[in-house]
């Protein structure tokens, strides 16, 4: 059976990222992922906002199809200085369906469905087996594990809580057990993605559009004209609202993010809280409200959502959701990304905490490039030092 | 109940091939529809198979397009190639099937629902269904949100209890990746509809740059113009040829070596799978003789490099699947992207239903799709249409539409779930409409548009067209009886260069029409040029009609037959396996059933109009006792 240089475990953006850059300098990757229906699925807004451009335009120098790939599938941009700055408004599906068809193209990377149980180290080979949940195994010299969210992971909202590492999908239990026995220390984090709307209840009178130039709109066959809208929120929690709030969630004063926090703040004084709503894709009229992580549950979601200038009648087609998921306890990796006791194990993205997009595809390149030097024997890929990428690591 | 909870006319829970139907004709016909869905990115996936129509299902899928359904506009948009099957055979048996984008098909038919009036697609997994004396009045999401309704359609597809079995692994799924609905079935249960388990699986996928296409026969696409929907316009598609290779002696030694590592032998799934649609160990275990199995690598996608193997259907452990893989011809490197696997699921049986789809005990509640013990996305689409409209018409206060197994296979289908038991999954085959002859793909649009229109679901100016159709096929029909042309030297040297025999006295132009070497072309552009100009469409159905008289009439006949047979006794001594001629799943259902009447046998699942015929001349002939 093939021994790979580097198993990936996990297909999500850092994942993906990593294969792409390892393929690059011919270095033999599988990556597996639970699923193979959507690999490098952006979960939060799908937005690359300006003023990141200069992490992106320095990604570029070193992962080019990651870059390569937000462009081909954006299909807005706008340079104006209004209520966003947004540099890409990518469609996530085509985003994840171009990555895909990416991956299952190169000659150094092979794709596969599963779910990985198990890590065995082999100490005469320098080895490690990752056993799956359908009982196969393949072997590896490296392994990157970039499970994001999905170890030991519950979703929920309100009352209602599943063991899912996004919504709909289920998560990893036994990986989470076996990372144990190799000494890696977690801890919980939680992650909050935001509600969809159906846009076709937008009251568009009420709401600022934001005007910039659709692209690659042709090659969706989209008709449709689409903007990134603007809207706010002028009131405070009721005490109804309030009370809900305290009995879903008692620690919820920490999270400052929080819309009912934000909202309740409100209440003291005269500001007003904006949002920004994106559209899915250009082929449907499903809207992301970015700037809204919630813990309620679906009517009080909905409610705040209602009394959104310009949102008062429109359905939410998606809850706000959080995600509790084991991650790494921070102070365990070197530069590299891989673990300090553990050789040739790196984690990236967002098992280390979570994160936005930029800082999962920087800590890849910083994996990759760990294993890629370490496999030609020299420093073929460096960082300047006031580089943005290993900025991004050193927050951890 | 609590008038603070939001209310709609129709809520749809499920948004597969059925939901979307239901959901898409409820919200046409004007009433506030609210779908359902586990997970809003995978509305309308196709899990098993990236096809849509074949054999006895296009004929389901042309159907549901006369009547204004979506599914054969969707596949138009979307396919990557089509064929006709059974080219060589009769119209009545021709059959159109098409690969399509997987992804394109989902992106499609989120869009459409998205940009439909009075529809509102939600995510959300109900846990309890909510009655109020006896009728249908919501439904509870887990988290316990709660929706009310007036009337409630319920297309769960394979997410009751789902569970995933590959080997002797298995785990809770509703398809792979995705947690199914655990809670549902108790509160299905609680409400008095009783449900069993059935069994489904879906071969490996398989990396494109692995396989070895020149030791395959390619399968190209159709050339002419075509099109799935009868409103479209036919085009020529850009096909994407499909490849075909064998299983072979080292496959079958090897499956042979390893049954009992096959789940189904292995004791993990004790529940029935669809016999149709067998695993490869079943095959090699039920047709010792056969030397070889037919291997379809099919493409999923435009803009992927996974391949469907459709015929290696197995969900034995995957280091097994992967040596079986390799053992074909051409996949000797092939390599496993997906395996393959079985999922088991909780279905209601539907006999508890009446032909509008509703449940007979809990009014307004009604059922479509997998749910109800069928498979095929093509058997779930008619049904979650059949349900929408159904509940739409009731809530109008119209009458329901209910479709016959005389005029359509959907009447079929929906016929032989409520009345037939099911042993396995069922799948429609043209063999289960005894007036298959009448029902055909070709003239869908002419027996059903009708009540498409009537409903409200087709527009008057298409319903026009078809009205127009239909006047002119009648008129040329009627025209070709009361023509008769003479024993004229002329015409009879025309008849000579026709290969045909000549006249000696007046003879209707339909007369000659019923030989079976004279078409209708040769007929108008020798004898009648005036109708040079007509579509092919009303030619092809004049001629079609014309020339299947004989035998439709004798498919008359022998259907009146029928009602006779419950007269006919069968003894229990006879062996069905010695009987030619029937299908082997026919045989082995006999069998095991040992019916005591022919009327019972033609009520089994599997078994035929066909094999009942057969079975009848057999009786004649005494070859049974």
């Amino acid at each position: 059976m093939k021994n790979y240089d580097v198993i990936i475990i996990g297909a999500g953006l850092s994942g993906s990222s990593a294969a792409a850059m390892l393929s690059e300098y011919k270095i033999s990757v599988l990556i597996i992922n639970i699923s193979m229906d959507n690999p490098a699925y952006l979960k939060y807004a799908p937005v690359f906002p300006a003023e990141k451009e200069g992490i992106i335009k320095e990604i570029e120098n070193y992962n080019k199809f990651v870059v390569q790939n937000i462009k081909k599938t954006s299909f807005f941009k706008t340079f104006k200085k209004e209520c966003a700055k947004d540099l890409n408004v990518v469609d996530r599906r085509r985003f994840s369906l171009s990555f895909k068809f990416f991956l299952e193209s190169q000659d150094y990377i092979d794709t596969r469905q599963g779910l990985v149980t198990e890590l065995k180290k082999d100490e005469i080979e320098e080895n490690y087996s990752v056993i799956l949940n359908d009982g196969s195994k393949f072997t590896a010299k490296n392994i990157i594990i970039a499970c994001g969210t999905f170890l030991n992971s519950k979703v929920s909202y309100g009352d209602y809580a599943v063991k899912a590492g996004r919504h709909g999908e289920i998560c990893s239990e036994s990986l989470y057990n076996n990372l144990l026995k190799y000494g890696i220390m977690f801890k919980n984090y939680k992650s909050f993605v935001g509600p969809r709307v159906d846009g076709k209840g937008i009251d568009k009178g009420k709401i600022k559009e934001i005007s910039g130039k659709r692209v690659n709109v042709n090659s969706f066959k989209s008709k449709k004209s689409l903007n990134v809208l603007c809207s706010y929120l002028k009131r405070g929690l009721s005490n109804y609202e309030r009370k809900n709030l305290i009995n879903n969630f008692d620690d919820y004063s920490s999270f400052n993010n929080l819309i009912e926090n934000k909202i309740n703040s409100l209440q003291f004084s005269n500001g007003k809280i904006n949002f920004i709503l994106y559209p899915e894709s250009s082929q449907s009229e499903e809207y992301y409200i970015d700037n809204f992580c919630s813990v309620l549950n679906e009517n009080f979601q909905e409610a705040i959502i209602n009394s959104i200038s310009g949102l008062e009648s429109v359905v939410m087609t998606r809850p706000a959701y959080t995600i509790e998921y084991s991650g790494l306890l921070p102070g365990q990796l070197k530069n590299n990304m891989e673990s300090k006791d553990t050789k040739s194990i790196f984690f990236i993205g967002e098992i280390n905490s979570p994160c936005d997009y930029e800082t999962a595809i920087s800590q890849s390149i910083l994996a990759a490039s760990g294993i890629i030097n370490r496999f030609y024997n020299k420093p073929l890929i460096k960082f300047k030092k006031n580089s943005k990428i290993n900025v991004s690591r050193e927050t951890l | 109940m609590n008038s603070e909870f939001k209310h709609f006319d129709i809520i749809v829970v499920g948004a597969g091939h059925a939901g979307c139907e239901a959901a898409l004709a409820s919200a046409r016909l004007g009433l506030n529809t609210l779908l359902l869905t586990i997970s809003m990115e995978k509305i309308a996936l196709t899990p098993c198979n990236p096809s849509i129509g074949g054999v006895g299902k296009s004929q389901l899928v042309a159907e549901l397009d006369a009547l204004g359904g979506e599914m054969a506009k969707i596949t138009d948009k979307t396919l990557i190639q089509i064929k006709i099957l059974n080219k060589s055979k009769g119209p009545a048996v021709q059959s159109l099937r098409a690969q399509i984008d997987k992804k394109e098909y989902e992106i499609e038919m989120k869009k459409i629902l998205e940009t439909t009036q009075n529809l509102v697609v939600r995510q959300g997994t109900v846990s309890r269904i909510l009655v109020d004396k006896g009728k249908a009045k919501g439904v509870e999401l887990e988290g316990g949100n709660i929706f009310l309704c007036s009337s409630l359609i319920v297309s769960t597809g394979t997410f009751l209890r789902g569970r995933i079995i590959i080997g002797d692994k298995e785990y809770q799924a509703g398809r792979m990746g995705e947690y199914s609905s655990m809670n549902l079935t108790k509160s299905l249960n609680e409400l008095g509809i009783s449900t069993d388990r059935y069994q489904t699986a879906t071969p490996p996928r398989v990396d494109k740059r692995t396989i070895d296409f020149s030791k395959t026969i390619e399968q190209p696409g159709e050339e002419e113009k075509l099109s799935f929907s009868i409103w479209g316009e036919k085009v020529k598609h850009k096909n994407i040829p499909s490849y075909l290779t064998y299983t072979n002696k080292t496959t079958h030694e090897l499956i042979e070596k390893n049954i009992e590592k096959s789940p189904i032998k292995s004791g993990v799934i004790s529940t029935h799978g669809p016999r149709h649609c067998p695993s490869i160990d079943r095959k090699v275990i039920n047709f010792p003789e056969k030397t070889r199995h037919p291997i379809f690598i099919e493409p999923e996608g435009k803009n992927t490099n996974e391949m469907y193997l459709q015929g290696l259907t197995t969900s034995m452990p995957v280091s097994l699947q992967q040596m079986i893989i390799n053992t074909v011809d051409g996949l000797e490197n092939a390599r496993i992207i997906r395996p393959g696997y079985a999922v088991e699921y909780d279905y209601i049986f539907p006999s508890q239903l009446n032909l509008t789809l509703e449940s007979k005990n809990i009014e307004n509640l009604y059922f479509a799709g997998q749910i109800n013990g069928t498979s095929g996305y093509e058997e779930a689409a008619v049904q979650g249409f059949i349900a929408g409209v159904n509940a739409a018409l009731k809530l109008l206060n119209k009458p329901p539409l209910i479709l016959t197994r005389e005029e359509s296979y959907i009447g079929v289908l929906i016929d032989d779930l409520l009345t037939k038991e099911l042993l396995e999954p069922y799948r429609m085959y043209t063999s289960r409409a005894e007036h298959r002859l009448v029902l055909r793909t070709d003239n869908a649009d002419l027996r059903l548009s009708k009540y498409g229109y009537e409903i409200g679901l087709i527009k008057y100016k298409d319903y026009k067209k078809v009205k127009e159709k239909l006047s002119k096929i009648n008129f040329l029909s009627k025209f070709l009886k009361s023509t008769f042309i003479q024993p004229s030297e002329k015409n009879n040297e025309i008849l000579k260069y026709l290969n045909t025999s000549i006249i000696s006295f007046p003879t209707n132009l339909y007369s000659l029409l019923k030989r079976p070497e004279v078409s209708i072309l040769d007929i108008i552009n020798n004898f009648n040029h005036n109708f040079r100009n007509l579509d092919y469409e009303i030619l092809n159905q004049v001629e079609i009609n014309i020339k299947y008289e004989g035998y439709i009439l004798k498919q008359n006949e022998e259907i009146k037959k029928y009602k006779n047979l419950e007269k006919i006794f069968l003894p229990s001594t006879i062996n069905y396996h010695t009987i030619s001629g029937l299908t082997y799943e026919a045989q082995e259902k006999l069998n095991q059933i040992k019916p005591n009447t022919l009327g019972q046998a033609s009520r089994i699942a599997g078994v035929s109009p066909t094999d009942i015929s057969i079975l009848m001349i057999n009786i004649k002939g005494k070859n049974l006792v």
